[in-house]
């Protein structure tokens, strides 16, 4: 699309709009949302993530000042970010307008100006038009001034309405990126254009399928992305980036001219209906309701809209650094459609040793009734136990296959690993493996209470149990003698203890004020 | 009271409307200051009549602040100005006519015949109750389409808020007459765009000058001016935000400036139009010195259960020797590495303040995927009622191929007792405050390291 605009009285240089109304080929890099904990879902009603999208987009310029408008760019853009590169002669500004065309900006910019009212008999069906001018603007109803005098639009019981001559300049269906260049030679270009935009997130998903001898597990993982855009992405490079990239406050105080008129008519009430009616017409419908998006369980992910290359053979994202975070590269172009979720494997692994502990933290000087333990897998994520590659947080569902079914064990949720680390997932809590704490003793020797504690594990299950408690002690407390030897971790007193299947182990300590 | 002077209708012939209000503006100068607020200049051509005269100015600011208004035209002086925002709309202009008489016009349901009365308004609450001749009505008590025709729409109700301005001229005859006030829904900002190449240690970094016109007003090709700074405004919150300046320079830029505060004018004029955000450059270097450091602040003397990630920094300067070479004005900078198809990539964000020239500048644009340390108390003794030792150990890890350093801050010294010090450390430390302790700690290759360190507070 090409059309000149008559030049304005400052400049003798011909002025040219050109459209680009769609990318030739484009990237997007999704963000994970970086306020949301790493056992938070994706809210795909409100992604609270972000994305880097990239456009080639193939134009004609003609000499002269052009103005060229993209469109067909994410609904959520962050202007400010907006980077255009490839114009032959460099941009004079960028612009985003933000002003869309809706019946109250049709109003506004008809402020003052002529219109057509026209008027159908209920009668007879004929139509009359007459000519106004527009007297108010659509913040409070509509009053309209005629040859013979002014009137309010819509108050009077008649078939009415506005027919506008034209649509003013400037108003366009969707906000519109554009920049000005000053063109020295008609020319073709290819022009890049790149700009981050809300309403994107991603995370990584582990499907754990632990072994009967419970010491292994099968580590299978997804890459899931989600794209909350009104915009769909056709053919796109699709990336994510693993870790933290700091991001600020993008204070986008949009005040879109868009939206309803707002319809108030004089008080209409009548002889038998005397409460004020308020016209409220053409309201629009909220756009938080909520939207009929489930989240594909990902038990059934395998059948839902993960991508796959041909039968049998899953497409695998593709890690690479990206300075100190991790870019996961989707090897082929893939369709990133709009308000849909999408999943590629990241990785699958056989025969991860893992250890399933219980662990618990309890404080020195409480006693507790018999209460469960939670469940934690645990694993160092190193080659010698077939893992030894960058984790992006995400959740992970456990699941045992018992006599020929696959059960659901637990969930629960991983922050970013690098190599080397240690990931420890609670993944449920045990009903079978219990603690409880008595106070036994209380001994008060030169006025220094010192009271003994009896810590009971029990375990009702029909396998052996790794316990893990450690004990919180505070700083005017230390610990007197144990009936155990006691390790520190994190700082704390430590206690870790092999209890065997339908047994019973005990440890008992003394608290005492510290000597100060 | 003035009637509307109705002269025809202007109709589709004319070229399409702007979107928003512009009309009526002459030779406008915009100045924008950081924090939504902008110095508005309009020099309009009035033909003022000789003695008393209203001017009404159409097309100025829809968020003016109207107090702030200066009015000046040769041989004139001002009686009053009047600011009217009480807004046109069918109830108001029903309100109005209570005591006049109106034209009503029946439309019958049937026939599609007109039947044309005049009419008293007699109240307007609730329902109209109107006269027409001896009897009393109410307006539309039948249900039936009826039309309300009024003579006129009193002169204070307004479309939109109008300033207007009683003048006394010892003349008649057109002159320029300047308008100048104050007007928030405007502001700007700068954006860096930062392109860091690790490997060379150098990034190309271009400005630009963001702003935004929320003002429902067009501005017309302005002169437009910016101002980098934050004049103080009544009734404003002039909190400081974090600068991410390491050390401030000592440099004066080459650029023209008001008081303390450096101004960037457009070169050429432009128009700024209403739910606008424009973007000028002014900043573009190449090759410019910068570097990724890591750190990493535990803020007071406590544990963690996870490792936590280090902080990625990007340092570099702006001074004219071996940096960006100019006083950066606030706003925000993105920074993008290339991947390894060779597409820039976005690695973080973050703040800075206004920036004077030459100065060490330090952002934090996210935190490091492979880098982390774990800070633990490893243990806590009373020594007397009022002093304690802690023993903290510090693990570092790195699992990148290559050896980092570490900047390991140790805050939260100074809790109302200053006197905090460290009894023992395995690695030297340098004191930045009585609040903060740094270690410079090197990490090898996929390596991991420890620093342990005793402090002895009164806390």
């Amino acid at each position: 699309m090409l059309g000149p605009v008559p030049a304005n009285a400052q400049s003798d240089v011909a002025r040219h709009v050109v459209t680009s109304e769609a990318p030739s080929s484009v990237s997007v890099t999704v963000y994970r949302n970086p306020d949301r904990a790493a056992d938070d879902g994706m809210n795909l009603n409100y992604l609270g993530g972000y994305a880097l999208i990239t456009e080639q987009r193939t134009v004609t310029l003609p000499a002269g000042e052009v103005d060229l408008r993209f469109e067909g760019v994410a609904g959520g853009i962050i202007p400010q970010s907006a980077i255009v590169t490839g114009l032959p002669d460099g941009l004079i500004e960028k612009n985003r307008d933000a002003a869309l065309l809706s019946p109250s900006a049709l109003l506004n910019a008809y402020l003052g100006r002529g219109v057509t009212i026209r008027r159908t008999s209920a009668a007879t069906g004929k139509t009359r038009e007459y000519e106004a001018q527009v007297r108010t603007d659509a913040s409070g109803g509509i009053v309209v001034q005629t040859e013979e005098g002014f009137e309010a639009l819509q108050c009077t019981g008649l078939n009415e309405m506005i027919v506008y001559p034209s649509i003013p300049e400037g108003l366009s269906a969707k906000p519109t990126l554009s920049v000005k260049s000053r063109v020295a030679k008609a020319t073709s270009a290819t022009v890049t254009l790149s700009y981050l935009a809300s309403g994107f997130d991603w995370q990584a998903n582990y499907v754990a399928d632990i072994a009967d001898d419970g010491r292994t597990m099968n580590l299978f993982s997804w890459v899931t992305l989600a794209n909350g855009d009104e915009t769909s992405f056709v053919d796109a490079q699709t990336q994510t980036v693993a870790g933290r990239p700091n991001r600020e406050d993008d204070d986008l105080d949009d005040a879109i001219a868009g939206g309803a008129i707002s319809l108030r008519c004089w008080p209409q009430g009548t002889t038998s209906d005397v409460a004020v009616q308020l016209f409220d017409r053409a309201r629009s419908e909220s756009r938080y309701m909520d939207k009929a998006m489930p989240v594909p369980m990902m038990v059934m992910a395998k059948q839902s809209d993960e991508i796959v290359m041909d039968a049998g053979s899953m497409m695998t994202a593709v890690q690479e650094d990206l300075g100190d975070l991790k870019l996961y590269r989707i090897p082929i172009p893939v369709t990133f459609a709009s308000q849909s979720q999408k999943q590629a494997a990241m990785f699958e692994k056989e025969a991860v040793a893992f250890e399933q502990v219980y662990p618990g933290n309890i404080r020195a000087d409480r006693a507790a009734e018999s209460r469960p333990l939670e469940t934690m897998v645990r694993f160092k994520n190193e080659e010698r136990n077939q893992l030894g590659l960058p984790l992006p947080a995400g959740n992970l569902v456990a699941f045992k296959t018992v006599q020929g079914a696959r059960l659901l064990v637990g969930e629960g949720s991983i922050d970013d690993k690098a190599i080397g680390e240690e990931a420890e997932i609670t993944i449920s809590e045990s009903p079978l493996v219990r603690y409880e704490v008595e106070q036994v003793d209380i001994e008060d020797r030169n006025n220094r209470s010192s009271r003994r504690f009896r810590l009971k594990i029990t375990n009702a299950s029909d396998q052996s149990a790794t316990v893990e408690i450690s004990i919180a002690v505070d700083d005017d407390q230390k610990l007197g003698k144990t009936s155990s030897r006691l390790s520190r971790k994190n700082g704390m007193p430590f206690w870790r203890v092999n209890v065997p299947a339908g047994r019973e182990q005990t440890l008992s300590y003394a608290v005492q004020r510290s000597e100060n | 009271m003035r009637v509307f002077a109705f002269t025809g209708l202007l109709l589709a012939t004319v070229a399409s409307p702007a979107i928003s209000q512009s009309a009526g503006q002459g030779d406008v100068s915009v100045t924008i200051y950081n924090d939504n607020l902008a110095l508005v200049q309009d020099v309009r051509q009035l033909n003022i009549p000789a003695g008393r005269s209203v001017q009404d100015f159409p097309g100025v600011s829809g968020q003016i602040r109207a107090e702030t208004v200066g009015f000046s035209a040769a041989n004139t002086g001002i009686i009053e100005q009047n600011f009217d925002y009480d807004l046109l709309s069918p109830s108001k202009l029903m309100e109005k006519a209570v005591g006049d008489t109106v034209t009503i016009v029946r439309v019958n349901p049937a026939t599609g015949a007109e039947t044309r009365e005049r009419a008293k308004v007699l109240a307007a609450n609730g329902g109209v109750v109107l006269q027409i001749g001896s009897r009393i009505e109410v307006l539309r008590d039948d249900g039936l389409p009826t039309r309300v025709i009024f003579d006129k729409v009193p002169s204070n109700l307004r479309a939109r808020p109008t300033l207007s301005v009683t003048l006394n001229s010892s003349r008649a005859g057109t002159r320029p007459a300047q308008l100048s006030y104050l007007t928030s829904g405007m502001g700007w900002k700068a954006d860096y765009v930062a392109l860091f190449d690790e490997k060379a240690g150098k990034m190309d970094v271009q400005g630009w000058v963001t702003l935004t016109n929320n003002t429902g007003t067009t501005f017309d090709n302005a002169k437009t001016l910016l101002v980098a700074g934050t004049p103080n405004i009544n009734g404003g919150s002039n909190y400081p935000s974090r600068s991410n300046i390491r050390s401030a320079g000592i440099e004066t830029a080459d650029r023209e400036s008001l008081g303390d505060f450096y101004l960037y004018p457009l070169a050429a004029r432009t128009t700024i139009a209403n739910a606008q955000t424009k973007q000028v450059s002014f900043l573009d270097v190449t090759g410019a010195p910068a570097q990724k450091t890591y750190e990493y602040a535990n803020p007071w003397l406590g544990s963690q259960n996870e490792p936590q990630s280090a902080a990625t920094v990007l340092e570099f300067s702006s001074s004219s020797d071996g940096g960006l070479g100019d006083a950066l004005p606030a706003g925000t900078v993105r920074v993008y590495m290339k991947d390894v198809s060779g597409q820039p990539q976005f690695i973080g964000e973050n703040g800075i303040g206004h920036t004077p020239m030459g100065s060490e500048l330090g952002l934090k644009t996210g935190e490091a995927f492979d880098v982390k340390v774990k800070a633990t108390v490893s243990e806590r003794r009373r020594l007397s009622p009022n002093k304690w030792r802690t023993s903290m150990t510090y693990e570092l890890s790195n699992a990148r191929p290559g050896a980092v350093t570490v900047s390991l801050i140790q805050n939260g010294l100074d809790f109302y007792w200053d006197d905090t010090r460290i009894v023992d450390e395995s690695m030297k430390s340098s004191r930045r405050s009585s609040d903060s302790v740094i270690w410079k700690v090197p990490v090898p290759a996929n390596g991991r390291e420890t620093v342990t360190a005793v402090f002895e507070t009164r806390f």
